[in-house]
């Protein structure tokens, strides 16, 4: 059913994270929002996986999880087949992060040299004589001018801050960056620029990326893999073209027909999706989905469907569509 | 007859030795009962315009220039008094982030409410209750009766947002409804479900609608006319199919071939992109301010000289000195925009 593949070089094993709500002061309540429950996922080296989903629905959590910012309630992360067990200061160097907005990612006080001479130092990437060529080879890898170095991050522009928090990402040379919508604060005519800059250090650094966005044309673009996640749980996962060719969960199906086509020639009528997400709170037994699933049927509300195969590849967890 | 009518406004800021202009030379006109759909990148200062339209443009920016005609009335000779009563009444505004809009501290109800008692102050309490309620409605709220009670904290940013609208109808005549990024901060099955509520309600009060937005997406999706703004100009005027199939400015052909098209580029190859950066207030190029980026520039013409807005085809206006012979646009042609 699967491929023979190299091993992956990040993988999350049944991922349980619930947070506790606090309803008073003094009384906590037994609610629990479950932001991820029982996600497993792989990260080949080299290859880009996208997460989409709405917002609330786990997929920063599961960024925090695998930066160790987060411990799991259950579940384990796998970095090149080791569980991982709290951020030591290997595992920090071979997992790094792009942050989504570029203006409160930086210090605001510290110049450009400073930002990027501090991963170098912190992690001894190279020799204390070399550490100013490096910082120039950076700032070059990423398209700006070693003018910039002397500068602070107020006086440069987004898309010029974004290229500095992918210069300190990749300074320490990880493994895997973990790209946190990367480009949805960046202007549209900056958006490609990046998105460039993004696959070309991944083919020159043979890097993974955990790529999280809303954008599913985006994605469609710079992924290899696709999952899709709604309230806590993945729905759907494919290889990127098999996944845009026939995308097969009714979330999914959805997602898709609610993006907005940039033709008005084609405006459809019927790509609205009802009501919205949950608050992941107050579930119940059943699919989650299915409070707005058009094809729910009474076997969703009592059973939870499971990811399985639907086809080569193709994991899918809905009732309605059948196993292979 | 136009509703609005725009006349070479100029909006500066005070800057360190001269003004900065972030509204420079501007003439827009909206017609009533159309959706005109104003995109630009952050800072080409649309929603600067929206601004100068309700009478908000916050201090120490001011409208140096220009005239904007709202029917008869030139809203910039008008007594504060009388621009208050426009306001919320007949031009409503909406903004991006719901949260922001909304007072934290009274009942969704209470802020609705509140509008009413400004522009009718002659209605029973139990009366503006059945109207506010019946508002809420309108805009698809899901039981209003019990909603009305709830604080925004309670609610989600598709509500919110919904709240938002029906705050801005409140007044009952409404004519032109301004919406800023209505939908950046929502989901997309949520920003599907709002817009759709735009165009339906746009059409049932026959009021005009200025959509600022930078996404493509909506303005294929929901406008009739389309403005382009580029820092503090206007390069392009058309209407929404001739604009997405015969883009005449530069920078406009840019955005559209820069946008990430299912099919239309091979995965993981570059995007097109436009080069460089928008250049910021009191930096913009002395020609066309487009120029730094352009890919059909000249020397001379677009160094020196600032292009006018002029109408080519009918009603599509372009202010670029090569409109004419720019080549038909094409999706995938991207060499123009990776010089």
């Amino acid at each position: 059913m699967t491929q023979v593949r190299e091993s992956p070089i990040l993988e999350l094993r049944n991922l349980v994270k619930h947070f506790a709500m606090r309803r008073s002061l003094l009384r906590r309540s037994r609610d629990k929002v479950r932001a991820v429950d029982g996600v497993s996922l792989q990260i080949q080296s080299g290859r880009t996986t996208a997460l989409v989903g709405e917002s609330g629905c786990g997929k920063s959590t599961i960024a925090r999880l695998i930066l160790q910012l987060l411990q799991p309630d259950s579940g384990e992360v796998r970095m090149s087949g080791e569980v991982v067990v709290g951020a030591s200061k290997e595992f920090r160097r071979s997992v790094q992060m792009v942050f989504q907005d570029p203006f409160s990612s930086l210090t605001p006080h510290l110049t450009i040299r400073s930002i990027l001479k501090e991963p170098l130092t912190v992690h001894k990437v190279c020799l204390a004589e070399e550490i100013q060529d490096h910082i120039l080879d950076l700032v070059s890898a990423v398209g700006l001018s070693a003018d910039m170095l002397n500068r602070y991050p107020h006086q440069l522009s987004g898309g010029q801050r974004q290229r500095i928090g992918i210069a300190r990402a990749i300074a320490v040379n990880p493994k895997l960056i973990v790209c946190d919508e990367p480009v949805s604060a960046l202007d549209v005519s900056i958006r490609s620029q990046i998105i460039n800059l993004l696959l070309d250090i991944q083919k020159s650094r043979n890097l993974a990326y955990l790529f999280i966005s809303h954008d599913l044309d985006m994605v469609a673009h710079v992924s290899d893999t696709v999952a899709v996640m709604y309230l806590g749980k993945i729905v759907e996962q494919a290889p990127t073209e098999t996944f845009f060719a026939g995308p097969r969960h009714p979330y999914s199906k959805a997602l898709l027909a609610s993006a907005l086509i940039p033709d008005p020639k084609r405006r459809s009528e019927n790509r609205e999706l009802v009501g919205e997400m949950d608050s992941g709170v107050e579930r119940e037994t059943g699919c989650s989905f299915r409070t707005r699933c058009p094809l729910a049927i009474d076997l969703c509300a009592t059973h939870e469907p499971v990811l399985h195969y639907s086809a080569d590849e193709h994991l899918t967890a809905c009732h309605r569509i059948e196993p292979v | 007859m136009n509703l609005v009518d725009i006349r070479n406004l100029e909006v500066q800021f005070p800057g360190a030795t001269e003004p900065l202009t972030v509204i420079d030379d501007l003439s827009l006109n909206i017609l009533p009962g159309e959706i005109l759909g104003l995109v630009g990148e952050s800072g080409c200062g649309k929603s600067m315009l929206a601004r100068s339209i309700m009478g908000l443009v916050p201090s120490p920016g001011n409208v140096s220039k220009g005239q904007i005609f709202f029917g008869d009335l030139d809203l910039l000779t008008l007594d504060e008094p009388s621009r208050r009563s426009l306001r919320g009444n007949q031009i409503s505004i909406i903004l991006q982030e719901p949260m922001t809009t909304l007072n934290p501290v009274y009942t969704i109800g209470n802020q609705i409410e509140e509008v009413l008692k400004e522009h009718r102050p002659d209605m029973k309490r139990s009366e503006r209750r059945q109207l506010v309620i019946q508002l809420m409605k309108q805009t698809g709220i899901p039981s209003p009766e019990a909603r009305i009670h709830q604080y925004p904290h309670e609610l989600s940013g598709g509500i919110r947002q919904r709240v938002a609208i029906a705050m801005a109808l409140v007044g009952g005549k409404v004519q032109l409804l301004i919406a800023d990024e209505p939908t950046t901060a929502l989901d997309v099955t949520i920003q599907a479900q709002i817009l759709k509520l735009f165009v339906e309600l746009q059409k049932e009060h026959q009021m005009s609608l200025l959509l600022i937005t930078h996404d493509l997406g909506v303005i294929a999706q929901t406008a009739h006319r389309v403005a382009v703004m580029y820092a503090g100009r206007l390069v392009e005027v058309a209407h929404v199919e001739e604009l997405f199939d015969n883009p005449r400015h530069p920078y406009t052909r840019g955005l559209l071939h820069s946008l990430p098209r299912p099919g239309s580029h091979s995965r993981k190859q570059p995007m097109p992109s436009i080069p460089g950066t928008v250049p910021s207030p009191g930096a913009i190029p002395q020609g066309c301010a487009f120029y730094d980026r352009c890919g059909f520039r000249d020397d001379k013409q677009c160094l020196n000289e600032r292009p006018n807005l002029e109408e080519g085809a009918t009603e599509h206006w372009v202010s670029c000195h090569f409109a004419a012979e720019i080549p038909p646009f094409k999706v995938n042609s991207s060499d123009e925009v990776t010089p």
